[in-house]
């Protein structure tokens, strides 16, 4: 576990914090600090050089667009950490990274139907030909992959087979650093692969919502000492709750909010970090409390934590926050005993979820400047156990969605005749879809954050 | 809090931030007056304080608390946090609750989960060879990690894989051959009506490898095998040393107390006593790089503020700052130091702060705290002396310059009265808006980065 990252990639004034807690009270803060002048403006060209390809050279978040400086108030108290140069807002690729935790039996979502081998491995837990999906005469998706199905047949999906890295780790927590920090040998990097595309695009100044996780634990995918990671678990109720509880009292306590939260009395990785956590919060809420009434959707979420939360990253696109990724996770793929009925739980809200999501973004008409992926640790055994369950295996199929995504599917699947101690051997490398996506989605040098090389994939539309 | 040698008084809040969950003013003052060493030793030695909660436990079943809704549960264990009096035990509980990690959302079962902790509570200071083989016959655990349905014909793994990877050796002291081995031994160590049963017909009695090791093995070898392995006992070690004083500690701290629990036969006391009394325990680093968990944030601060407390309020809390006890994330327990640590569990921090501090005892305020006795006084003219009270009062909280400035000219700047109050304030309108500002002086205090360290 790395132990001090996501710090030294500001300069952490008492500004921000104090911006923040202002922005959470109901009036303006007038003995508020006052801003200080932003030390350089990002000029679009400033943040192209690493986004060469992805077709704009304003790529660049530009939140001070949605940040509106008060027309008539002159020493503004709230202090947008941003360009106050307006840029022209160009239309701008995200990645979505839906990160499903247990690891999920890849066999059992993409299923190889045609194939005998699979019966006899999984007498009990096997997925009857007749409820498969088909996509063609080989595989089938889960039958409660039914709006992944409907996106496929639009082309808005594609799925990759047999994605891993060679001497697959069958540890949960080994196998996720793998996947967090694209790194499957040696020790693995503090950094995180999406921390390192970060390093790449953040510019100082640079919206606070460039990468977002939602979850009360950021994951080790996004961290990085060069950009800010926002964290959210509900962005209706991201703000500082003090003033209906002091009234009368949040000028000051403003103030002297910014230097006790930005001003530890000595230096430490520890300290640091909550300092410039506390820099990032602050200007989150500041961003936050003026996304007012910008979204607002017809479409029903399914009613569950993963619906929820891709309505909030929908809010947040919708309100043109600046964001370049956005990381959720859900749980509960560790079906060791009794998988089916949880499985298909979590089949049908992931597809839902997502479903629900495209439909949203149509709506808004984002769907063109969204992708989005998700992955697993690891698949899982072939064979079942004697609890209706499977254990830890290796290499297992990744989805893509979007209006971006040349449909289809991609990779070879994994032999069932040919396996590494009961596990399939993957047909993919993992690092290969990370290309693509930096690469070919976000347009950034997948070289320079992957470490290597990798051959890339064609699932993004040209 | 100066630099390398504390003073007495310093080493024992620092010990009771640590090995419990900080201390109020009078219980300080207590443990002040017995000194350094007989506090550890009543620290080290819970039996020999009384501390009876199963009594009130009895009486509330039923009525106030209900053993079969996880909340209460969890209630329960946060009341017991808040009040205890032997808060050794009690931390070392919430220690082996984030190694051992079982889990309400699979265990669905809350009396299940509460007799788990009072297991772990019970060898919580013991032998960890028993520990472990009272939680590896443990209904709760054989349900997390199905322990319950693990049959010859065809294993699970999953509690031979974590139980070498997590419990006790550790990722790379080990393979997958040995996995396969641990999950065959522990065939047969199933469950009926919810409590253990070993099942002979599903049991795997054949020969088996393990660790380099041959035999027609069962679970209590293979426990015995991996409690007596080295790994473990350094895994452990660095663990529990990382729990109470700072993360990634140097090879030649951890050396001797590695040496202190082979020697002890595996006690966990003797571990434990040997790391409290420990100069890296009391060093620089441990006091700057120590992140204060969510659970020592919140049950420390309601203890330091002598607060009154809803506790089960505290359960969403702690479930939004990513440390909900008896749910947690995964069988790795919670990573824990810079994972806390992020800009939304910074804000839940900050608002759990300010709710606290404005507790005035009011319907929906979910609580009390009175300014003036925390601080012994109510007033606000001496707004130096009214920082340093509160700076003392917050575990010796040592502030910058600059930010215990701006404390100070926080509670000297004008009283404000609400709005459309004209005139001359009268003397109860005076003291209310210096109970504000004494309040808003210890949020400050709460939510300064220095608080969240130490």
């Amino acid at each position: 576990m790395p132990s001090s990252s996501r710090r030294n990639f500001l300069k952490v004034g008492m500004a921000g914090a104090a911006a923040g807690l202002a922005a959470a009270c109901s009036q303006p803060a007038p003995n508020a600090p006052a801003a200080p002048a932003p030390t350089s403006v990002p000029q679009a060209d400033l943040a192209a050089p690493a986004m060469a390809g992805s077709g704009s050279a304003t790529d660049l978040a530009s939140p001070a667009t949605l940040v509106p400086v008060p027309a008539a108030v002159e020493p503004a108290p709230t202090l947008a950490p941003v360009a106050a140069t307006p840029v022209a807002a160009a239309p701008k690729r995200t990645l979505v990274v839906i990160q499903l935790s247990g690891g999920n039996d890849g066999l059992n979502s993409v299923v190889p139907y045609a194939n005998g081998l699979y019966y006899q491995l999984r007498p009990q837990i096997g997925i009857a030909a007749e409820q498969v999906l088909r996509l063609d005469d080989q595989i089938g998706l889960h039958p409660n992959l039914k709006s992944f199905k409907t996106l496929y047949d639009q082309h808005q999906l594609a799925v990759i087979q047999g994605v891993g890295y060679p001497n697959a780790s069958r540890s949960h927590f080994r196998s996720m650093e793998i996947w967090h920090t694209a790194r499957p040998t040696g020790v693995a990097p503090s950094q995180g692969w999406l921390g390192a595309f970060m390093s790449e695009v953040y510019k100082v100044g640079d919206s606070p919502f460039q990468c977002v996780n939602f979850g009360s634990s950021v994951p080790q995918a996004l961290l990085t000492e060069h950009a800010p990671i926002a964290a959210l678990q509900d962005t209706s109720a991201f703000q500082f709750l003090v003033d209906r509880r002091l009234p009368a009292m949040k000028d000051p306590l403003v103030k002297a909010f910014g230097q006790v939260s930005s001003r530890p009395a000595k230096k430490s990785p520890a300290l640091d970090l909550v300092a410039s956590n506390w820099d990032t919060t602050s200007q989150s809420v500041e961003v936050l409390s003026k996304l007012g009434d910008k979204y607002q959707t017809m479409v029903q979420y399914p009613n569950n934590a993963l619906g929820k939360t891709m309505q909030q990253v929908a809010q947040m696109l919708a309100s043109n926050v600046g964001t370049r990724v956005f990381y959720v996770q859900l749980g509960g793929f560790d079906t060791h005993a009794n998988q089916r009925t949880a499985q298909a739980t979590l089949m049908s809200q992931l597809a839902d979820s997502l479903a629900a999501f495209q439909t949203d973004l149509e709506g808004h008409h984002l769907a063109e400047q969204v992708l989005t992926i998700s992955f697993s640790e690891f698949g899982r055994r072939v064979k079942e156990n004697g609890s209706q369950g499977t254990d830890h295996g290796a290499a297992g199929p990744m989805f893509v969605v979007g209006k971006g995504v040349k449909g289809g599917v991609y990779g070879d699947h994994p032999d069932l005749g040919n396996l590494d101690e009961g596990d399939l051997m993957h047909t993919v490398d993992f690092r290969s879809v990370y290309a693509t996506v930096i690469e070919d989605w976000l347009g950034a040098p997948a070289e320079d954050v992957l470490g290597a090389k990798f051959d890339k994939l064609g699932f993004v539309a040209a | 809090m100066t630099s390398q040698a504390l003073g007495e008084s310093a080493r024992i809040s620092l010990l009771l931030r640590r090995a419990g969950f900080a201390a109020g003013t009078n219980d300080l003052q207590r443990y002040q007056q017995l000194g350094w060493e007989t506090t550890l030793q009543e620290l080290l030695h819970p039996e020999t304080v009384e501390e009876d909660f199963d009594a009130l436990l009895n009486r509330l079943q039923g009525t106030l608390l209900d053993l079969q809704n996880i909340e209460d549960v969890q209630t329960w264990w946060l009341y017991r946090m808040v009040q205890t009096r032997r808060p050794l035990q009690e931390k070392l509980t919430l220690f082996w609750h984030g190694h051992f990690a079982v889990a309400n959302y699979k265990v669905a079962n809350p009396l299940l989960m509460h007799r788990h902790v009072q297991l772990l509570r019970a060898g919580a200071l013991g032998s960890f060879d028993d520990l472990l083989m009272g939680v590896s016959k443990d209904p709760a655990m054989l349900i997390w990690l199905d322990g319950g349905v693990n049959r010859r014909n065809a294993p699970n793994e999953n509690f031979g894989r974590e139980l070498l990877e997590l419990y006790t050796l550790g990722i790379g002291n080990y393979d997958e051959d040995d996995v396969l081995s641990a999950a065959r031994a522990f065939t047969g160590w199933n469950l009926r009506s919810n409590e253990f049963f070993f099942d002979d017909n599903n049991h795997d009695a054949g020969e088996k490898t393990f660790l380099g090791q041959q035999g027609p093995f069962d679970g209590g070898d293979i426990l015995k095998i991996v409690a007596s392995d080295s790994s473990t006992a350094q895994r452990i070690t660095q663990k529990l040393f990382t729990f109470f004083a700072y993360p990634n500690p140097e090879p030649d701290v951890l050396a001797p107390l590695i040496d202190t629990y082979a020697q002890a036969g595996h006690d966990i006391r003797a571990l434990v006593e040997a790391i409290l009394r420990s100069e890296a325990f009391y060093s620089e680093r441990s006091q700057l790089e120590h992140l204060k968990s969510p659970v020592e944030y919140v049950v420390g601060t309601v203890r330091l503020l002598g607060a009154t407390v809803r506790e089960r309020e505290l359960v969403p809390v702690l479930r939004t700052l990513g440390q909900e006890i008896l749910n947690p994330p995964n069988v790795a327990g919670w990573p824990g130091g810079s994972n806390w640590i992020n800009p939304s569990t910074l804000l839940i921090r900050f608002n759990f702060a300010a709710r606290l501090a404005t507790a005035r005892g009011q319907p929906g305020d979910g609580g009390e705290i009175k300014p003036a006795d925390l601080l012994g006084s109510s007033s606000v003219d001496d707004a130096p002396s009214v920082a340093d009270s509160v700076l003392a009062m917050a575990g010796g909280l040592e502030l910058s310059a600059e930010a215990h400035q701006a404390v100070v000219e926080y509670v000297q700047s004008p009283l404000t009265y609400p709005q459309g109050f004209n005139g001359k304030p009268n003397a109860q309108q005076r003291q209310s808006a210096a109970d504000a500002r004494l309040r808003g002086a210890i949020l400050l205090a709460l939510a300064s980065s220095d608080y969240q360290v130490g």
